[in-house]
């Protein structure tokens, strides 16, 4: 009994060192979170946008992609950084990453890959946010998909109106990891803009209306999509 | 509490010895390394019984009538016997033979393609395909969850019973990796226990003259890719590599099949089209054409005389593996009461 008091006291002054030291070596939570938006507009599942250039619309339904690497950088310097992060636009629980972040520099950018490296794709199976149930991976050939973005749109009328962006690739020439860096002005609450408008209007949806397999196309695309990102203001 | 400590390092000794069982896979001296790391994923006995329980169970298709078994039956080193293509579920037939499976810790990818980079994942593909097993790895969790058995095997293998897709996966690997092909004829006489006939040695002679470019010893293949010419199948249409690398320079080219137990893995070749080993023997020997995607090894005729041909498939007969496939590990497990709810 005198030794659970004893362990008892000590956890008691260990917490509260912690929580003193915390304060003390400048720790704090910096979270980066990720919104969707078409244009100015809040993105919602299956709400139509109109799309000004075609006089059409354009609904998506689905749009979850990979970050990896996400670094936090004061002044070009990595202090912070987290391996992967499957983001669901849809699902308010999974578009938000927090860092402990330890130092006393201000946070002048963000960085992060949208989608994951070769040396991940190669290792096997994964776990947590990287495991197959997570419907983020391809099964007849190897590789994650980087990006799903699914939705509906009379542009792609040869294609029952429906398009399937899925995004992948890890070997050459079809290697369609993007890097992104936004900068941020000191913030402990990043707000990363995902505006999807800006992947529609560069993408042909006309010609293109599916990618399912590491391609030409999955690379182009992809690279329109590395430029939804940018911070809110 | 000072009395506790060794008691503790006793059972942890203890736990560790019990998880991490080497010999459950060993090589012979003249194998490679394997590729696969081992040290990273060291295999198990848990996960191995686990793994091979799942490898043996339908409940992976969709209407729990395929299992992996059902295309890689042990008796035949895992592949399956008489049937050029491979089967699945409401008798739906695939697009190429079901390769046997062995030696598998020695592959740098899979499928006849090359399609899949790791023996960990390569299980998503057959589970997937609609005429395989027809399947999702997120239904067949949800399955495994609400059995009677498996939660606690998995709890057993991986120390948590909510069953997760990695976790089926890599017990699916482990047991794959235990399957090592190492007691053949041709390995004995490696180890100096045997000797060959003269009529083997004959064709020992003219396998390493002809055919071990590609079909390197000791585990028989280099896995690499190539075109032995056979004219394209007009029904299948299938390029082989170039599916998936989209580079013409891939096109007709296939995974080279090891081979060992090649007499148990009848029909041969990507799409079955050979029934037995003379044919294979007479195609190299007689019935390559010209080609332009052919491999530079094979752009002559090996031509092989009628009684080189017998001592060449007497040499391959040599790399059967009676203990391997015979081998109870690697057969069903024991039959245990086990219910696994319907399709959902």
């Amino acid at each position: 009994m005198k030794s659970l008091f004893r362990i008892a006291g000590l956890w008691i002054v260990l917490v509260a060192l912690m929580m003193f030291s915390t304060s003390f070596v400048g720790l704090r939570y910096v979270a980066v979170t990720f919104n969707g938006t078409f244009g100015k507009q809040e993105l919602l599942p299956g709400r139509k946008y109109a799309c000004v250039s075609e006089n059409d619309s354009i609904s998506v339904s689905t749009c979850r992609f990979y970050v990896s690497k996400v670094e936090l950088l004061s002044d070009g310097v990595v202090q912070d950084q987290l391996d992967y992060k499957l983001v669901d636009l849809f699902d308010s629980t999974q578009t938000r990453i927090s860092f402990l972040y330890s130092t006393y520099s201000a946070v002048t950018s963000i960085r992060f890959q949208l989608g994951i490296d070769s040396t991940t794709n190669v290792a096997g199976v994964g776990e947590g946010d990287l495991d197959p149930v997570k419907g983020m991976y391809w099964a007849w050939q190897s590789g994650y998909i980087n990006m799903k973005l699914e939705g509906t749109s009379k542009l792609c009328e040869k294609d029952r109106n429906e398009f399937q962006y899925h995004l992948g690739g890890y070997a050459s020439p079809y290697n369609s990891l993007q890097t992104i860096e936004l900068k941020v002005d000191n913030s402990n609450d990043i707000q990363v803009n995902v505006d999807v408008e800006q992947f529609f209007s560069r993408t042909d949806m006309k010609s293109i209306s599916h990618v399912m397999s590491p391609s030409v196309k999955a690379v182009e695309l992809a690279g329109n999509a590395a430029k939804m990102f940018s911070i809110s203001e | 509490m000072k009395k506790r400590f060794p008691v503790l390092a006793l059972l942890s000794l203890a736990l560790l010895g019990f998880r991490s069982i080497p010999s459950l896979v060993g090589w012979p001296d003249y194998f490679p390394e394997p590729v696969y790391n081992f040290e990273k994923n060291p295999v198990n006995a848990s996960e191995t019984e686990l793994g091979r329980k799942l490898f043996y169970d339908p409940v992976l298709s969709l209407d729990s009538s395929t299992s992996c078994a059902s295309c890689h039956s042990p008796y035949n080193s895992f592949a399956h016997v008489d049937h050029k293509l491979s089967h699945g579920i409401y008798d739906s037939i695939g697009k190429r033979n079901a390769p046997a499976l062995f030696n598998l810790a020695w592959q740098p990818s899979f499928m006849w393609d090359g399609a899949v980079n790791n023996i960990e994942v390569q299980p998503l593909a057959p589970i997937s395909n609609h005429s395989e097993m027809n399947e999702s790895i997120e239904h067949v969790v949800m399955k495994l969850q609400r059995s009677d058995v498996y939660p606690l095997l998995f709890f057993k293998a991986f120390g948590d019973s909510v069953i997760t897709g990695h976790n089926v996966l890599m017990a699916l690997a482990q047991f794959q990796l235990t399957l090592v092909s190492k007691s053949s004829k041709y390995d004995s006489v490696m180890d100096h226990s045997a000797t060959f006939t003269a009529q083997e040695q004959n064709g020992y002679t003219l396998f390493r003259k002809n055919c071990s470019t590609c079909h390197a010893e000791p585990l028989f293949s280099t896995y690499g890719f190539a075109s032995n010419g056979l004219a394209v199948d007009t029904f299948l249409r299938d390029y082989g590599r170039f599916a998936v690398t989209h580079n013409a320079k891939d096109s007709f080219l296939f995974k080279i099949p090891s081979l060992r137990n090649v007499s148990y893995t009848y029909p041969y070749m990507h799409d079955g089209r050979f029934a037995t080993l003379y044919q294979v023997v007479n195609y190299y020997s007689d019935g390559l054409r010209p080609s332009t995607y052919i491999s530079p090894p094979l752009k002559n005729r090996l031509l092989f005389s009628a009684s080189e041909k017998v001592d060449l498939v007497a040499f391959l007969l040599t790399l059967s593996d009676k203990n391997f496939i015979f081998n109870k590990e690697f057969g069903p497990p024991r039959r245990e009461k086990s219910v696994v709810p319907g399709k959902n």
